[in-house]
């Protein structure tokens, strides 16, 4: 489940974001009489398409006029934020990151946790090349889509385990691209996501995957952000939406096949797909959100902040931002879900 | 029949028709033609009766439909035994003058060394020696049709097609190169057969004319003209009676054929 | 009164000299002027929007931005190699090598399948279809096959681009060949041209203006296709540089790569209008 999956197709999606963000700023300010909540959100399986598929928060909010769309990618929605064209999304932790440090400095708040990559991402060897430890994968080559959860974590698997990236071959492929290449013997190893890693997991040898990496401190996350003077504006409305995700959160744990019903009917894959791709992520309800390791509480922040500091020097080393903030500035941009009504 | 074997072009009970969507269209014939070695035969008719359908059999670009053209005693195809004059001149824009000369002479395989003087000299003998390194569309449509002619003699061909090559020609431009056209061809081993429907171009260059009926064209008239040519001026040989005496027995077979 | 009427009638003529003659005596430079300056007012007009902050300076950077961008990406001493590794123009001279092999090998089928193509009617019946088809195929949908077939170095990049460049060759040259003025071709065998002779020596030159025309429209596409081509393992391309600052919202590293894309498109594509004119100066003429 990467949230920052990319298309080139997106490059050609600047310009319905650059219109859209000329008129964008407005319609949100909710002087008419019907108020606009424009909700960005990506085509992968999470509780939040349970949210859409059943319109909860339209029925629950009847005199707003709610808008979901689709992006193919964080760095879309940090353009579309930037435009001011959208006021909610389900966005990735590294394009979170990004966002909240120079140049960006986008005015948005971290609402929620929605999931924490698990299993469904993962480092694997191709077995005939003989690799059976990360370590091994010195002088090999090993491909990720680049810019991707699936490459930020395998940068991290490196520098867990002593590795330098400069001494591996990094490979850019699209997932399609990595299956290809790994048929062939191109790649000796790869770091993807469902269902290419499924394929790849046949006739390799998987070395480490997300649920390990979040473990030992290096997870890759799915948050709900909300867009600062929207939520100023809007508690009620980001309350709502609170209320509806964690009951999909709930049922994902308690009743997955209506979770799953709803994801198949979204993102048009089998139900039996939608199950596999939803229990391979790690799903916390609001009050375990608070833990420390995460959100913390007002009093005690919990980790959250670190995890996203961490992506922030990873970019900084990657030179895609200008300067790492201090963690104060990480810990402002968090406000625990269930916290936001004081409690 | 030893003759036969000769004969620079022979057609035996000729017909030619061409296949169009509605229906056959008879252009030429039945027609019987000899021509032999030293003969300028000048083809006169009125538009549409097949002159260039005439040609075009000799030359090999096309079969007849019905009877036999021998060339050279063999079938005819386009080739270096052949020289053909068309009434556009039909040079290659990619090419120099000079080396318009020079893919003829290639393709007639003369030898590399000799190409450039022969070149010159075919140059020099329509009288454009100076202009082989212009480009064609640099030189006048009369220059224009000199090169042409130049280009169709590079293989030293023993038969000289030419289809209305002055048509498109000022009287002044084309009276000049009839009096060349007589001189380049009067080697006795080589035959010319000239396409014209003007009557004075005709008379002042034939050695023998024949005039064509309406379509499908037949010979209607087949006359040698014996006018003197050695020792007298072009000028001369038009002011002459007995020129007018050709010319006038020739245009009233023309008229004839269209009435 | 000769005398009034020859004013009268000179008036006119004296006035239009000197204004029509003036700009036809140096057309090339006003051309180059008045281009120049329209470059002028549109980056202009850029700085301005920029300048007057309709968006974020993160979503449409000025021009002065996009010059910082080219000045640090071209640096290799900059802390990162330029940009992600390679400088500017270290990404430009890769990607212009896979667009000129791709280019060169699309050329290259396109001109001799297009002659076949041209000459034999049944050839043309069959390919006409499949080439036609190749061309609506958008270069990423195939691009997996190709990562099958031929791995993930240079080949599956140039073998997108040389099938991206093909197909516009090929129906140019096929048109060209077909549409070839029958007149020249008589002249040529009524000289004792051979078929191989009228191919090389008519055919192809008679058609090249039509064929270069077909080669600026394939260069151009696989020009264009560099960016699909370097999304597999092509990150040190100038495709490869606009994917990844893409990625990364650095908007003014992908408008520089936009920009260095088209300008240098734009002089090969000069470059090749000034080659069909050096080959084919008859064009218009005859
Ligand atoms: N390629 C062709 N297809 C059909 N009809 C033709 C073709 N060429 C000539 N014709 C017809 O054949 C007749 C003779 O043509 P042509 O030999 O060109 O006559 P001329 O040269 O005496 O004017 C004309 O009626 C002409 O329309
Ligand atoms: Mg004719």
């Amino acid at each position: 489940m990467s949230v920052t999956r990319r298309s080139v197709l997106s490059l050609l999606a600047l310009g319905p974001v650059l219109a859209a963000c000329g008129v964008g700023g407005s319609s949100s300010s909710g002087s008419g009489s019907q108020r606009v909540v424009r909700i960005a959100y990506q085509n992968f399986a999470d509780s939040t398409l349970l949210v859409k598929d059943q319109a909860t928060l339209e029925k629950a909010l009847p005199d707003h006029k709610i808008t979901w769309t689709s992006f193919d990618s964080g760095a879309s929605i940090n353009t579309a934020f930037l435009g001011g064209a959208i006021d909610l999304a389900v966005i990735g932790s590294s394009p979170t990151a990004q966002a909240l440090c120079p140049p960006l400095n986008i005015p948005y708040k971290v609402i929620e946790l929605l999931n924490v990559i698990g299993d469904s991402e993962a480092l694997v060897a191709r077995k005939a090349s003989g690799v059976t430890a990360i370590t091994d994968l010195v002088g090999r080559k090993v491909a990720a889509p680049f810019g991707s959860t699936s490459h930020y974590s395998l940068l991290a698997a490196l520098q867990q385990a002593g590795v330098d990236p400069g001494a591996v071959t990094l490979v850019d492929l699209e997932p399609q691209n990595i299956q290809a290449a790994w048929q062939r013997g191109d790649i000796d190893a790869a770091y993807v996501w469902t269902p290419v890693l499924s394929v790849l997991q046949q006739d390799g040898v998987t070395l480490t995957d997300s649920a390990k990496l979040a473990a030992a401190g290096k997870p890759t996350l799915t948050f709900t952000v909300a867009r600062t003077e929207f939520l100023d504006a809007n508690r009620d409305v980001v309350d709502k939406w609170l209320e509806a995700t964690n009951r999909a959160i709930g049922l994902v744990k308690t009743d997955p096949g209506v979770v799953a019903e709803a994801v198949s009917r979204q993102i048009g894959s089998s139900k039996e797909d939608a199950i596999a791709q939803l229990k391979q992520n790690i799903y916390l309800d609001h009050a375990e959100q608070r833990a420390p390791e995460y959100f913390g509480t007002k009093e005690s922040p919990g980790k959250l902040a670190d995890r996203l500091r961490d992506a922030a020097q990873f970019l900084h080393g990657q030179k895609k931002i200008e300067s790492v903030p201090e963690l104060e500035t990480f810990r402002a941009a968090l406000i625990a879900p269930g916290a936001v009504d004081g409690k | 029949m030893a003759s036969d074997a000769t004969a620079l072009a022979d057609l035996v009970d000729v017909e030619h028709g061409y296949r169009t969507k509605a229906g056959a269209v008879p252009a030429l014939g039945p027609i019987d033609l000899r021509v032999d070695p030293g003969e300028f035969l000048v083809v006169v008719g009125p538009s549409g009766s097949g002159k260039s359908t005439l040609l075009r059999l000799i030359a090999g670009f096309e079969r007849p439909t019905a009877g036999d053209v021998l060339r050279l005693g063999g079938t005819p195809v386009p080739g270096r035994d052949v020289g053909v004059v068309f009434q556009q001149p039909r040079l290659f824009p990619w090419q120099t003058v000079a080396g318009n000369i020079g893919a003829a002479l290639r393709w007639a395989d003369v030898p590399k060394p000799d190409r450039s003087r022969r070149t010159a000299e075919l140059l020099a003998a329509v009288g454009l020696a100076e202009l082989g390194p212009r480009r064609t569309w640099e030189i006048s449509g009369g220059q224009q049709q000199r090169v042409a002619i130049a280009r169709a003699l590079a293989a030293r061909p023993k038969l000289l097609l030419m289809d209305e090559p002055f048509a498109a020609l000022d009287a002044l431009t084309r009276e000049r190169l009839q009096e060349d056209v007589r001189s380049l061809t009067d080697d006795a081993g080589q035959g010319v057969v000239f396409v014209t429907h003007s009557v004075d171009e005709a008379v002042f260059l034939a050695s023998r004319i024949i005039v064509l009926t309406d379509r499908p064209g037949r010979i209607a008239l087949d006359v040698p003209i014996t006018l003197p040519r050695k020792g007298i001026s072009a000028d001369e040989l038009r002011g002459s009676p007995e020129y007018a005496a050709f010319r006038g027995e020739i245009a009233a077979a023309v008229r004839a054929t269209v009435s | 009164m000769p005398q009034a009427l020859a004013e009268v009638s000179d008036k006119p003529q004296g006035t239009a000299r000197p204004a029509s003659r003036a700009p036809r005596s140096t057309p090339a430079a006003r051309t180059v002027l008045v281009r120049a300056a329209a470059v002028l007012v549109l980056l202009g007009v850029w700085q301005l929007l920029a300048l007057a902050g309709f968006w974020p300076p993160v979503i449409l950077p000025g021009p002065v931005q996009v010059w910082d961008q080219l000045l640090i990406t071209s640096d290799a001493a900059n802390g990162q190699g330029g940009y992600a590794g390679s400088t500017l123009l270290e990404r430009l001279g890769v990607s212009l090598r896979r667009v000129g092999y791709g280019s060169a090998y699309g050329i290259l089928i396109g001109v001799v399948l297009g002659l076949v193509m041209g000459l034999v009617p049944l050839v043309r019946a069959v390919t006409e279809p499949a080439v036609t088809f190749l061309r609506a195929l958008p270069p990423l949908a195939y691009l997996s096959l190709l990562v099958i077939w031929f791995g993930i170095d240079e080949e599956p990049k140039v073998y997108l681009l040389m099938i991206a460049a093909f197909p516009p060759v090929a129906v140019a040259t096929a048109t060209a060949v077909t549409g070839v003025n029958r007149q020249y071709v008589e002249a040529a065998q009524a000289l004792g041209a051979s078929r191989g002779h009228v191919i090389a020596s008519v055919i192809l030159p008679a058609s090249a203006p039509e064929i270069i025309t077909g080669v600026r429209l394939a260069v151009g596409i696989a020009y264009s296709s560099v960016v699909a081509a370097e999304t597999v393992n092509g990150a040190d391309g100038i495709g490869g540089m606009v994917l990844n600052a893409q990625r990364y919202n650095q908007t003014s590293v992908v408008i520089l790569g936009l920009f260095v894309i088209g300008i240098t498109g734009l002089l090969i594509d000069t470059a090749i209008v000034g080659v069909q004119r050096a080959l084919s100066p008859w064009r218009g003429l005859v």
